[in-house]
């Protein structure tokens, strides 16, 4: 199971990619856990996840995010703008999986 | 396009670390999530009130559309079943925000965010004005009057507990047989017993030196100021353009600038919302102007930019650019519930020199008429309930005065309006540059 969480400001925006996201993932065959979350929860949703992924709107807070992030072991990037834009789930989960190491 | 990308890099080398810097500061940051964490409270606290008043009043629109004024004799009596609601949201707000303000900042510093919290809670009622004759604690300061004493006193105490609990000196020293659960409960005694003691001597001091002690020191030389500065239209339209150029930007603008809006704005909603719950009506409430009664309610629909207007647009003079309408067509259900980062990132708004005006000027002018309408010539009642920031835009100010006036839902639907022709010629010249891009990628 390939577990990704996404962070916007208040978790709606990034919902409508997920839903994206999880139609592409199992386009692709991946087994894949998916959600959205507020920026305020990194804390407790970035546990035993395999990337975390910030939408372009809070790009300035990836500092933050490594830190929380990166003694968990968990990959942290930001969304590249266009695919966001465009609510490109298949990019997305293809960044996510780079990011991840698995591809 | 290669100035743009020169710009973009300027800017992402200088003021996105500075947004980032304001938004990651510790204090500033507990502050803001405080808030956030307390804003379901006090939506409940609002929807449940705008419910009752539209149903068990008379008067109220969804009693008038079934006339339950008619069938139910004393109707209005049985608004005294869901009133007490507002005692457990907005008439507590100080209690939750200096509880949530402490927690946020000791969960910064890697504190115990529990005790922190609680303990804040502590020093919160230690510094009150003292019960009365009757043995009664005034509510006055547990509400929005109370909100920037709870502030000070979350982000002190919040500071203060992960701070001394990390001395190793100040912790009680355990004989080797006591258990670790036992022995860790006395660690932080110490450190309370540290900030309890001077919040009471500071209190005592000042209840001495001045009249009333410290909530009525701070709620007449900073919060009242501080208030009277934000209930004012160039303020409001200060926060509108510097959101909407931060989202320019590319950054967040409505949350990187929460924290300050919610301290400069939130007696004013939860006061208001104490009225209406009083009243059950808008009209005479104590801050007719605020942020939410102008912005949220007439310059927003769509999201930031009151971007309802710019997919309309785009619907109506842009149907030959494929590229806007496949982002339009993909943002159109979400901006209904005012949700635009497709519009933002996709068309894209951020960064791009021909969307820079009008989705600046756009909310500044509907938040113009919004003003107009409801302070200057109140042919519409002010806008002072919480819908919650998802309810379609050119409902809220209908919604969010109660229901009572249908010239409110025509305000509405009329900056709508102003919004899509602000967009149109913008639209126009966007979708002129995409075609004849296209048609050379294609020769």
């Amino acid at each position: 199971m390939f577990k990704i969480r996404l962070f916007c400001a208040a978790g709606m925006s990034t919902s409508l990619l997920v839903t994206k996201m999880r139609a592409a993932a199992k386009e692709m065959g991946i087994e894949a856990d998916i959600e959205a979350a507020g920026e305020t929860k990194m804390r407790e949703e970035t546990d035993g996840i395999d990337v975390a992924l910030l939408g372009p709107q809070i790009r300035y807070k990836l500092a933050d995010a490594k830190k929380i992030c990166e003694p968990k072991g968990v990959p942290v990037d930001v969304i590249p703008m266009v695919d966001y834009g465009t609510m490109n789930g298949k990019k997305v989960v293809e960044f996510a999986l780079k990011l991840a190491g698995k591809k | 396009m290669a100035m743009m990308d020169k710009m973009q890099a300027a800017m992402e080398a200088t003021l996105v670390p500075v947004a980032a810097k304001i938004n990651g500061q510790r204090h500033v940051a507990a502050v803001r999530d405080a808030f956030t964490l307390a804003f379901p409270m006090t939506l409940a606290g609002s929807l449940v009130m705008l419910v009752n008043y539209a149903v068990l009043d008379p008067n109220g629109f969804i009693a008038k559309i079934l006339h339950l004024g008619a069938l139910i004799p004393n109707l209005a009596d049985y608004q005294a079943a869901l009133t007490p609601i507002l005692q457990g949201t907005t008439n507590i707000m100080a209690l939750l925000i200096v509880f949530l303000c402490a927690y946020k900042l000791a969960e910064a510093k890697n504190g115990d965010t529990l005790l922190s919290a609680i303990c804040a809670v502590g020093v919160f009622f230690i510094i009150y004005p003292p019960y009365d004759e009757n043995g009664a604690l005034s509510m006055t300061f547990m509400g929005a009057q109370g909100l920037f004493v709870a502030i000070i006193v979350g982000l002190l105490v919040g500071e203060a507990i992960p701070a001394l609990s990390k001395n190793e000196k100040l912790r009680i020293k355990m004989p080797d047989g006591v258990p670790p659960a036992v022995a860790q409960s006395f660690n932080l005694v110490i450190p309370i017993i540290i900030v309890f003691v001077i919040a009471s001597v500071l209190s005592f001091v000042f209840g001495n030196i001045t009249d009333g002690g410290v909530q009525y020191i701070i709620y007449n030389m900073i919060q009242v100021p501080f208030r009277s500065l934000g209930s004012n239209i160039f303020t409001v339209l200060l926060f509108a353009l510097a959101q909407q150029f931060l989202w320019i930007l590319g950054i967040h603008g409505p949350n990187t600038l929460s924290a300050i809006r919610s301290v400069m704005f939130a007696e004013q909603g939860v006061a208001n919302l104490a009225y209406y719950g009083e009243m059950g009506t808008t009209i005479g409430c104590p801050f007719p102007l605020t942020w939410a009664s102008i912005n949220d309610a007439f310059g927003n629909t769509g999201g930031s930019g009151a971007t309802l207007g710019l997919i309309i647009a785009i619907f109506l003079v842009a149907r030959k650019d494929k590229t806007q309408m496949t982002i339009a067509k993909l943002a159109f259900a979400p901006g209904l519930f005012n949700i635009n980062e497709p519009l933002m990132f996709g068309l894209p708004i951020v960064m791009n020199p021909i969307y820079a005006i009008p989705f600046i000027a756009t909310p500044l002018v509907c938040n113009i008429i919004g003003y107009l309408c409801t302070i200057v010539f109140q042919i519409i009642p002010p806008v002072t309930l919480d819908v919650g920031w998802t309810t379609p835009g050119f409902l809220i100010p209908f919604l969010g005065s109660g229901g009572h006036n249908p010239l409110s839902l025509l305000i509405g639907v009329l900056c709508v309006c102003v919004s899509t022709l602000i967009y149109m010629p913008f639209v126009r010249a966007a979708a002129k540059a995409n075609i004849a891009r296209e048609a050379e990628a294609e020769n």
